[in-house]
């Protein structure tokens, strides 16, 4: 369907923000009667993850190193010997293993991954967390969109946010995984008196300006008085959880200094993937959780091998809670980073950047489990059935319920696709 | 005493001195009589100089500036203080920030293959030798090379991009000629770019013929014999490059808008010519001065002139275009002229039985507009004293996550500084347009803002420099602190409304509540828009 974008732009006063809300309360009617709205968690590899060293073993073959495969809960799939606690969840999960793009650059190409898009300078495109928030109906207390990641840890991981869909719909960014209360603990004592204050010294400057602005001030300031008794800050709060609880999620990581750059505390990841359980049971529609270090030009085996400690026990405890609490058929988790590494090994023992066919891991959420789609040969540089990332990206939106074939109207630019002309792949979702 | 003197100059607002007749008001008097709007009362001097020392300095004035204004008797004070201003570095400053981000947009980190340092120093340059618009214009619509060396280049190389497996590269030539239509002509030409559009005047073909115009333009490996990685540099060849487009299978001749072919074989500076000469070029650089000194253009969104969206006032927009012209594109000149007029320096307060919608709309009420990022940084940091505090460098290396290597390079206040500006920009999108006027934040701002991590409370606490530590010598004047305080803040006195629920606060919490009274100033409406 053609739409004028002079309805969008031309005439409201409001402009795009008015336009984005009554657009969304529209949305809102509709999904009211959808009862399992779905979630999404995206477990954000930084740096591009080695694929040969955790989805797509090449043990036998010289650019295989030293990596074990190892059977798994599903038929006929195998994955790296670094991951034994997942190994048990293939048969309900699925891999792409030939995901293609040319794009070796990290930040060009984690903007690819996280919006479907190619990096223009014309426009920002909205995140899969970002449209995942804009199409979802909102529980009272919670965004709908959370980031965990260290702020020392996403050097590369260039995140745009919201792009075209505007501040609604970007991330709440929790940068202390593993005391992730602090920042709304930060408000500090006698919030409300202070907020009951503030709001008294507005009063005659919003009666004498009334209009738009002020009243989305109005309801943000509100929100302040009473965030820290909200569902959010609740799921937020910690200090309920039992050291075994938070044991099973971190392995036999300790907190302490990252172990090289990029990298955060080693329990970090593990709170991370705790946290977006939490949220997620709270109503929470997208968590990004971020695990950086994996950009392994050198030494990369061990370094590998360490990450997927941090991993394995955080990944898999989380499908264990959720299929306890019988929300992994609706929550659809995603293991992916900007691009896999080179089959070959370099001299350092390292791999290097590799666009040319790597693998995302997906579980839940309706994918179909046991499944492998695509292949990259014996020595992994022969790629079979490539899926594209716009491809990979309609995918995900298909899951989680969205039509990839929507358009949004982009400020200067007109109607665009959420998805950049991609299909979602049959194989892993009928 | 001396607030008994205070009070007396507020309340008698002077009318507003002018210099020779402003063609600003007489066309909107026109336009308020034809639509039967009122006007809204001329600003006190207040809310005069804060607006003023927001829109052209980028910060708010400080209480002896205020004091001094407030006291002084000359007639002539409000075009005296626009002047100084006008001439001040914090005028360069801010304003060249403004126009970096028109031209590249707010950092977006795909930044190396542009020089955005290099570039706001460019046009930093420019303003101070109050080069116009045009020349600007024409500077970076025709430069080559590598922006690294040459800044200029900076806005054609924000389109440059590496091709199939990092080997071929180029412009996205047809993005260019997207952004070069929205930023200097007013035009949203891009949707053109993938299909006709039923309601606009330009079709596909129109826009591809304006593309045309780059076809040569391509891009070549910075240094000669360097891997492209090390950097790519904008060129022009002597034969077309041979460019691919998605949508558009036709041919690349160059044709200007109204199908006119070129002249020359030199086609990105006759495109560059022409545009600059183009009524339109006028058009979209007065309405988008108006826009940021009003928050609303005349054409609004203020880069989308369409025959489907005129301006409010035709006949003005054609005045400034003669402004523009005459004062030679300067930008200062064309702030001059709009932050003179009457219109500009109306009150924000509604009047009662007037539709205060109505009035926005045709410019007879100053708008009530969010303030841009670097805005509210510099508002935060002059109000609390935060420059020259003594910041705790932990808590702020925790907050922008930075490695102990960086902590030498920048001081703690500019990665306070960095880590804020970058939070504004992802949490308010600057970048849109609409959003110099409409307030534009998420939960996590004004969480921010509020809680104990963002810069307001680490100015609040902040000892020695800090306003609050040294005005809390006046302990036993509750009324210097809460007069400093509504200065330092809203550059305003309090009511005494207004004193008697701050009183009421801070009595029995000592320090404590005057913090929590500081808190909340910083907070308010009135500290985080402009009005």
């Amino acid at each position: 369907m053609e739409f004028s974008r002079r309805n969008f732009f031309g005439v409201s006063a409001g402009g795009f923000a008015s336009m984005l809300m009554h657009h969304r309360w529209n949305f809102l009617e509709a999904q009211d009667e959808a009862k399992d709205a779905k979630s999404c968690i995206v477990l954000w590899m930084d740096g591009g993850p080695s694929h040969l060293d955790t989805w797509d073993p090449k043990e036998g073959h010289k650019n295989g190193g030293p990596v074990k495969a190892i059977e798994t809960s599903a038929k006929d799939v195998k994955i790296s010997g670094y991951l034994p606690l997942t190994a048990r969840w293939m048969h309900k999960g699925a891999i792409v293993r030939s995901v293609t793009s040319n794009e070796q650059d990290h930040a060009r190409a984690a903007y690819m991954m996280h919006t479907g898009y190619k990096p223009t300078a014309m426009l920002t495109h909205p995140t899969l967390g970002s449209i995942a928030a804009y199409e979802s109906k909102r529980v009272e207390g919670m965004p709908a969109y959370v980031s965990v990641r260290s702020a020392a840890a996403f050097a590369f991981n260039q995140d745009p946010g919201p792009g075209f869909l505007g501040p609604d719909v970007s991330p709440f960014i929790i940068d202390k995984p593993e005391k992730p209360y602090e920042t709304i603990k930060a408000l500090g004592d006698g919030i409300k008196e202070r907020v009951e204050l503030l709001e008294d010294l507005n009063k005659d400057f919003r009666a004498e300006r009334p209009g738009e602005n002020s009243k989305k001030r109005e309801s943000m300031v509100e929100t302040m008085k009473s965030i820290k008794d909200s569902v959010f800050a609740k799921a937020l709060d910690l200090r309920d959880v039992s050291p075994e609880t938070l044991a099973r999620y971190c392995g036999d990581n300790k907190p302490g200094a990252p172990a090289g750059p990029y990298q955060a505390s080693p329990t970090q990841f593990g709170h991370g993937c705790l946290l977006a359980r939490r949220l997620v049971g709270a109503g929470c529609r997208f968590v990004e959780v971020n695990l950086g270090g994996w950009d392994t030009h050198g030494d990369n085996f061990n370094a590998v091998g360490n990450l997927c400690k941090i991993l394995d026990p955080g990944l898999s405890s989380m499908m264990e809670d959720l299929e306890k609490a019988g929300q992994l058929d609706r929550t659809l988790i995603v293991w992916m980073g900007e691009f896999g590494r080179t089959p070959t090994i370099n001299g350092g023992n390292g791999r290097d950047h590799w666009p040319n066919g790597y693998s995302v891991a997906m579980w839940g959420g309706g994918i179909g489990g046991g499944r492998v789609y695509g292949d990259t040969g014996a020595d992994g540089q022969t790629v079979k059935d490539a899926c594209q990332i716009p491809d990979l990206f309609a995918t995900m939106v298909h899951v989680l319920g969205i039509d990839p074939n929507k358009r949004y109207a982009a400020h200067d630019v007109g109607a665009v696709r959420i998805t950049d002309n991609g299909k979602a792949i049959k194989a892993l979702v009928e | 005493m001396r607030r008994a003197v205070l009070f007396a100059l507020v309340l008698f607002a002077p009318a507003v001195a002018q210099d020779p007749p402003n063609p600003i008001d007489a066309s909107l008097e026109r336009l308020w009589t034809e639509r039967g709007v009122a006007p809204a009362a001329i600003s006190d001097d207040s809310e005069f100089l804060r607006r003023v020392t927001l829109d052209l300095a980028g910060e708010i004035p400080t209480p002896d500036e205020i004091r001094a204004f407030l006291k002084s008797k000359d007639p002539d004070k409000r075009t005296k203080r626009i002047d100084a201003l006008l001439t001040s570095d914090a005028f360069l400053d801010f304003w060249s920030h403004r126009v970096t981000n028109a031209l590249l947009g707010y950092s977006r980190d795909f930044e190396y293959l542009t020089n955005r340092r290099g570039f706001h120093e460019w046009v930093r340059k420019q303003l101070a030798e109050d080069r116009g618009w045009d020349r600007i214009a024409s500077d970076v619509l025709t430069a080559s090379g590598d922006a690294r060396k040459k800044p200029e280049v900076s806005f054609l190389a924000q389109f440059l991009e590496f091709g199939e497996d990092g080997r071929k590269y180029g412009l996205k030539i047809e993005e260019m000629t997207g952004k070069i239509a929205t930023t200097f002509l007013g035009l949203r030409l891009r949707c053109a770019q993938c299909h006709d559009h039923p309601f606009d005047r330009y079709t596909q073909e129109d826009f591809f013929g304006v593309v045309g115009f780059f076809q040569r333009t391509g891009a070549v490996a910075a240094q000669a014999d360097a891997q492209p990685q090390g950097g790519l540099a904008v060129r022009t060849f002597r034969d077309p490059v041979g460019y691919k487009f998605e949508h558009w299978k036709g041919d690349l001749a160059p044709r200007f808008l109204d199908s006119r072919p070129p002249e020359t074989e030199n086609l990105r500076v006759e495109f560059t010519e022409v545009v600059v000469a183009h009524d339109q070029f006028a058009r979209a650089f007065a309405n988008r001065m108006w826009a940021y000194l009003f928050g609303r253009g005349l054409v609004e969104p203020y880069d989308d002139f369409s025959p489907k969206n005129r301006p409010v006032a035709p006949e003005l927009m054609e005045d400034l275009v003669g402004v523009a012209r005459s004062r030679n594109f300067s930008v200062r000149a064309m702030v001059r002229t709009i932050v003179t007029s009457n219109a500009y320096q109306r009150t924000s307060r509604a009047t009662a039985g007037q539709d205060g919608a109505l009035q926005e709309k045709f410019f007879a009420r100053s708008r009530t507009r969010p303030l841009a990022p670097e805005q509210l940084w510099n508002a935060i940091d002059r109000a609390t004293g935060l420059k020259n505090a003594d910041l705790d460098w932990k808590a702020v290396r925790r907050l922008a996550g930075a490695q102990q290597a960086q902590m030498g390079e920048r001081s703690t206040y500019e990665m306070l500084r960095g880590w804020f500006l970058g939070m504004l920009v992802r949490t308010s999108n600057p970048d849109a347009p609409a959003n110099l006027g409409q307030y534009s934040a998420n939960v996590q701002q004004v969480l921010y803002a509020m809680n104990a991590e963002g810069p307001i409370w680490a100015g609040i606490r902040s000892k020695g420099s800090g306003l609050l530590d040294k005005l809390l010598l006046y302990q036993d004047d509750p009324d210097v602190i809460l007069e400093q305080l509504f200065l330092s803040t809203l550059g305003r006195l309090p009511s005494e409304k207004e004193r008697d629920r701050c009183r009421k606060h801070q009595a029995g919490r000592g320090e404590k509540g005057y913090e929590n009274v500081f808190w909340a100033l910083l907070n308010t409406d009135e500290f985080i828009f402009n009005h």
